[in-house]
C-alpha cells in the first residue's frame, strides 16, 4: 500500500529512519573505516584531547573513542535488535497460539503472562542475570524472558479482536485451513500493530542491554560497548567530561530516533487517518 | 404563516485539494414545516446539516450564506444572522437550544458511564434555568410522553440496557424538551429495526401537529421521507438535482436521478404489495 | 428428496458477561428452533436486533456450537468431524452485513474472490484469473476492479465483491446475514434483483436474515418470525403472508412504509 510513501512525506520519520539506517551502516562497516583498533592500549596517548589523529581523542587507557564508538553499534545496537526479533517472535508465537485456540491453553498462557508482568521487570532481569551468571548471553536471555509476556498479551488481543471480523468467519464458514487465516488475514493485520510497538520497545532494550553492561552484568571489558564506555568514564566524569559524553550522546541519539520513529509509525498506521484521503 | 425560519443560499463546500463537497446548494425552509432531503451516501446530505450548526472541520472551505431568522428574542445575530459569520459563543448558544440535531447512532450519542436520567438533567440545567428537582420531574415527564412505560426505571437505566429505538425516542424527547425552532435529524432511523422506526416517524408526525416546529429530516430511504415531508430536497454528487413539494417530487418527478429512487424503492414494494393487497393503512396506492 | 438442510430444536446459551469468577450464569439465545430447507427455496428470517438471529446464522454456519440439537447439511451431522475436513464445507457460504468489516483491507477485489477458489479448487494462473473475471461480470462489475482494494469501492461495489466470493465455488447454500441493510435504498433494490437472478441461474438454496419485510418479500418464499430465540410464526408460502396470526408479525408487517 501506500505505507512508503506516507513514511517518506512524514518528515520526522524519515529523519529517524536515515539516522538509524546511517548508524546501522556505520556498524556494518565498522572493521572498515574505524582509524584504530578499538581495544588498542597505549598508555602515552592517555585522555589525548580532540585532534586530527583522534577526533573524538582517547580515553583511560588511550583507545580511540571513535573506533570504539563505531565498533560498539556492534554490541549495542545489534544486540538489541537480535533481543527484540527474538522476543518478538517468541512473544507472537504464543500469543497467537493463545488467541487464535482459545480454551484451556489460552487460560493457561494467559494466567502465566499474568504472573510475568506482576514481577518489576528490572529486578526481574538482575534475578536472572544474577542466576544465570554475568555475560551478554544471559542478559538477551533475561529480556527475552522478562519481554515476551508483553508481546503474547498484545498479539493475543489482536488476534481475537480480528478474529471477530466477518472475512474471518467467512474463511472459517467455508472450512479454510488454519495456515490460510492465519498467513493471510491475521498475520498482516497485527503486523502493524507489533511493529510500533517493537520500534518502541527497541529503545527500551538498547537502554537496559547499556545500562546492564554499566553496572557490569553485561557486555565484559574489553568489548567495545556504550554502557560499558560510560561506565569506564564514570571515575573520571569531573576531570575528563568528554569520554563520557560521547557514548552518552549516541546513547540518546539511537533511542530517541527509535522513540520518534515508532511514534510516527503510529501516526502513519493508523486506519482512521486513510480515510480522510 | 409560512415565512422563513432558514435560507441557504449558495453554499459550496470544498476541501483543500480543491475537491468539490458541496457544489451551490440553496434552499429556503419555511416556519413549522418539515424538509426532507433525500440523496445516496456521499450525496452531502450530512455535510449540508454540519455546515449550518457550524460543526465542519476547519479543513473544509465554506462559502455561500445561511441566513437564520429566530424568533427569539433575547438572541442577537450579527450580519443578518448568516450563521457562517457567528462567532464561537453564539454557535454554543444556538445548538441545542435554537436548533437540535438527532444522529444516525443513539448509541453514541449518550455517555455509557452515566444513566439515562442523569444524562437528561444535566442537558436540561445545561441550557435551561431549573433546579435538579423541576429537572427530574421534566425529565420522568418527557420519558412519560415520548410512550415508553416505567419512567422511574428507565430514569435509572444505563444507555446499553435500552433499545437503539427507546435511546433515539429520549434522544428526540430531550431535544424537544429545549424547545428548539430548528430540529435537524440526520438518519434517525437508518441504524433502526422496522418497528422502531415506524414509532419514530409516528413521533415526528405527532411533533410536527402538535408542536409547531421546524424539521429538516435527512434520509436515503423514500419511503422514510414521505411521511414525514412536506417539501423534499433530492441530492447527488453534492448538487441539488430536484427540490419541490411532496407531491410533485413523487408524482411529477422531474429529473432523471429522482425517478430511479423513487423506481428502485417501488419495484422494492411492488412483491409486498402485491403479497399483502392494498389493505395495509401505511401504503398508498401507484400513481404513475 | 430429503431436505438440503435440517434443523433439529437447536439451543444455544452464552455466559452472561461481567460475573464474578465462580458464577456460571447463562443468557438463553437460542431456545428450540427446528426448520427444513428443500433444494431451491429461500428462507427470510425475520426479527428485530437482540433476536437472535444472527447467532442462529452462525450456528448454521458452523461457525457456534449449538448446547444441544443437530443441523444436518444434505443428511450430515455438522458438528462431526467428518464434516469439518470434508470438502463439501465448499456448498456452504454466507454474505455479511458489515461489508466494510467482510474483507481483508491488505486484500484487492481479485483477492478476495479468489480465497474459496484457492482453497478448494487449485488453479492454473490463467483459468483463475478468467474465472474471477467471470465472477466480477456475474456480479454487475467489470475487470477494472480486479486490483482495487476494498477503500477504493463504494459500499454497493464491495458487497457485490462479497456475493462474487460467496458463489465462487458455486455453493448450493448460502447464508445471507442482514446483506443489505446497511445499503441504500437504490443500492438495495439492485444487490435484492442481482440475487434473485443468481438464485434462478444457480438453483441456490439460500436463508435470508433481516430486520426488513421489504426485502424478504423480494426474495424468499418462505418466512420465519423470529422473536427472543424463538420462531414464533412460520409460512411456508409467500402468498400467505396476509394471514399472519401473532401480534408481533402483524405488527411488523404494518410497521413497513410504502407510498
Amino acid at each position: 500500500m501506500n505505507i512508503t510513501k506516507k513514511l517518506i512525506n512524514n518528515k520526522t520519520a524519515l529523519i529517524c529512519l536515515i539516522i538509524i539506517t546511517t548508524i546501522v551502516i556505520l556498524g556494518i562497516l565498522a572493521p572498515y573505516i574505524a582509524p584504530y583498533d578499538p581495544n588498542k592500549v597505549r598508555i602515552v596517548r592517555k585522555y589525548a584531547a580532540m585532534s586530527s589523529q583522534h577526533w573524538l581523542g582517547c580515553d583511560h587507557l588511550g583507545r580511540d573513542i571513535l573506533s570504539r564508538l563505531l565498533y560498539g553499534i556492534r554490541s549495542t545496537l545489534f544486540l538489541s535488535l537480535l533481543t527484540m526479533i527474538i522476543t518478538i517472535v517468541v512473544g507472537s508465537l504464543i500469543g497467537l497460539i493463545s488467541g487464535y485456540q482459545r480454551g484451556k491453553l489460552d487460560e493457561c498462557i494467559m494466567r502465566l503472562c499474568d504472573i510475568m508482568l506482576s514481577f518489576p521487570s528490572q529486578v526481574m532481569i538482575l534475578a536472572i542475570v544474577g542466576v544465570l551468571g554475568v555475560g551478554i548471553e544471559n542478559v538477551i536471555i533475561a529480556n527475552i524472558v522478562v519481554k515476551w509476556a508483553w508481546y503474547s498479551r498484545m498479539i493475543r488481543s489482536s488476534v481475537i479482536k480480528y478474529s471477530r471480523k466477518n472475512y474471518i468467519l467467512f474463511s472459517r464458514a467455508i472450512g479454510a485451513p488454519h495456515s490460510f487465516i492465519i498467513c493471510r488475514h491475521l498475520l498482516p493485520n497485527v503486523m502493524s500493530e507489533l511493529v510500533i510497538l517493537a520500534t518502541l520497545d527497541t529503545g527500551w532494550v538498547i537502554l537496559n542491554i547499556s545500562a546492564l553492561s554499566f553496572i557490569g552484568l553485561g557486555v565484559q571489558a574489553p568489548t567495545a560497548e556504550w554502557g560499558l564506555m560510560l561506565s569506564e568514564a564514570k571515575n573520571v566524569m569531573t576531570q575528563h567530561p568528554k569520554q563520557m559524553v560521547f557514548p552518552g550522546i549516541a546513547i540518546l541519539i539511537v533511542v530517541a530516533a527509535f522513540n520518534m520513529l515508532g511514534d510516527c509509525l503510529r501516526d502513519i498506521l493508523d486506519p482512521k487517518d486513510q480515510k480522510h484521503e | 404563516m409560512s415565512s422563513s425560519l432558514l435560507e441557504v443560499n449558495k453554499l459550496t463546500v470544498t476541501l483543500d485539494n480543491g475537491n468539490k463537497l458541496l457544489d451551490d446548494v440553496s434552499f429556503t425552509i419555511n416556519r413549522h414545516s418539515c424538509l426532507g432531503i433525500v440523496g445516496e451516501s456521499g450525496s452531502g446530505k450530512s455535510l449540508t446539516c454540519k455546515a449550518i450548526i457550524g460543526l465542519l472541520e476547519p479543513y473544509f472551505n465554506v462559502s455561500g450564506q445561511i441566513l437564520f431568522k429566530p424568533q427569539q428574542a433575547k438572541l442577537t445575530l450579527a450580519n443578518n444572522g448568516d450563521l457562517l459569520q457567528q462567532n464561537k459563543q453564539t454557535l454554543k448558544q444556538i445548538r441545542g437550544n435554537v436548533i437540535s440535531i438527532i444522529l444516525q447512532h443513539p448509541m453514541s450519542a449518550f455517555d455509557p458511564l452515566y444513566c439515562i436520567g442523569k444524562q437528561v438533567v444535566e442537558t436540561l440545567q445545561a441550557h435551561q434555568d431549573i433546579n435538579k428537582k423541576q429537572a427530574m420531574t421534566k425529565a420522568l415527564e418527557m420519558i412519560e410522553n415520548i410512550g415508553l412505560n416505567n419512567p422511574q426505571e428507565i430514569y435509572k437505566k444505563y444507555p446499553h440496557q435500552l433499545s437503539g429505538g427507546m435511546l433515539q425516542r429520549i434522544m428526540i424527547g430531550l431535544a424537544l424538551m429545549l424547545e428548539p425552532e430548528l430540529i435537524i435529524a440526520d438518519e434517525p432511523t437508518t441504524a433502526l429495526d422496522s418497528i422502531s422506526q415506524f414509532h419514530i416517524l409516528k413521533m415526528f408526525t405527532e411533533i410536527k401537529q402538535n408542536l409547531k416546529t421546524t424539521v429538516i429530516f435527512i434520509s436515503h430511504d423514500l419511503g422514510v421521507i414521505h411521511h414525514i415531508a412536506d417539501d423534499i430536497i433530492v441530492m447527488n454528487k453534492g448538487k441539488i438535482v430536484e427540490s419541490g413539494s411532496r407531491e410533485q417530487i413523487f408524482y411529477h418527478p422531474q429529473h432523471d436521478y429522482t425517478r430511479y429512487l423513487i423506481d428502485t424503492r417501488k419495484q422494492l414494494l411492488n412483491k409486498f404489495n402485491a403479497i399483502i393487497g392494498f389493505n395495509n393503512p401505511n401504503l398508498i396506492t401507484e400513481t404513475t | 428428496m430429503p431436505p438440503l438442510l435440517q434443523v433439529e430444536n437447536i439451543k444455544k446459551s452464552f455466559l452472561q458477561p461481567n460475573q464474578n469468577l465462580f458464577s456460571r450464569k447463562k443468557n438463553t439465545v437460542i431456545n428450540g428452533v427446528s426448520f427444513e430447507l428443500k433444494q431451491g427455496e429461500c428462507l427470510g428470517i425475520i426479527g428485530e436486533s437482540g433476536s437472535g438471529k444472527s447467532t442462529l446464522g452462525k450456528l448454521i454456519l458452523g461457525l457456534e456450537k449449538p448446547d444441544s440439537g443437530n443441523i444436518y447439511f444434505n443428511g450430515q451431522d455438522i458438528a462431526k468431524r467428518a464434516w469439518k475436513k470434508s470438502a463439501m464445507r465448499k456448498d456452504i457460504s454466507a454474505v455479511f452485513q458489515d461489508y466494510n468489516a467482510s474483507v481483508n483491507p491488505y486484500f484487492t477485489a481479485a483477492q478476495i474472490i479468489a480465497e474459496p477458489i484457492d482453497i478448494y479448487e487449485k488453479l492454473a494462473k490463467d483459468d483463475r484469473k478468467l474465472r474471477i473475471n467471470a465472477l466480477l461480470e456475474q456480479v454487475g462489475l467489470d475487470s477494472s476492479f480486479y486490483n482495487r482494494f476494498a477503500h477504493q469501492m463504494s459500499g454497493g461495489q464491495l458487497q457485490r465483491v462479497c456475493i462474487a466470493r460467496a458463489i465462487a465455488c458455486s455453493p448450493q447454500f448460502i447464508l445471507f446475514d442482514e446483506a443489505v441493510s446497511s445499503l441504500d435504498i437504490s443500492v438495495q433494490t439492485q444487490i435484492l434483483s442481482l440475487l434473485a437472478d443468481l438464485q434462478k441461474q444457480l438453483n441456490l438454496t439460500s436463508i435470508f436474515i433481516t430486520h426488513d419485510l421489504t426485502t424478504i418479500t423480494y426474495l424468499c418464499n418462505k418466512v420465519a418470525f423470529f422473536y427472543k430465540g424463538e420462531i414464533i410464526e412460520y409460512i411456508d408460502s409467500i402468498d400467505k403472508l396476509n394471514q399472519v396470526k401473532n401480534p408481533y408479525s402483524i405488527q411488523l408487517l404494518e410497521s413497513v412504509l410504502g407510498f
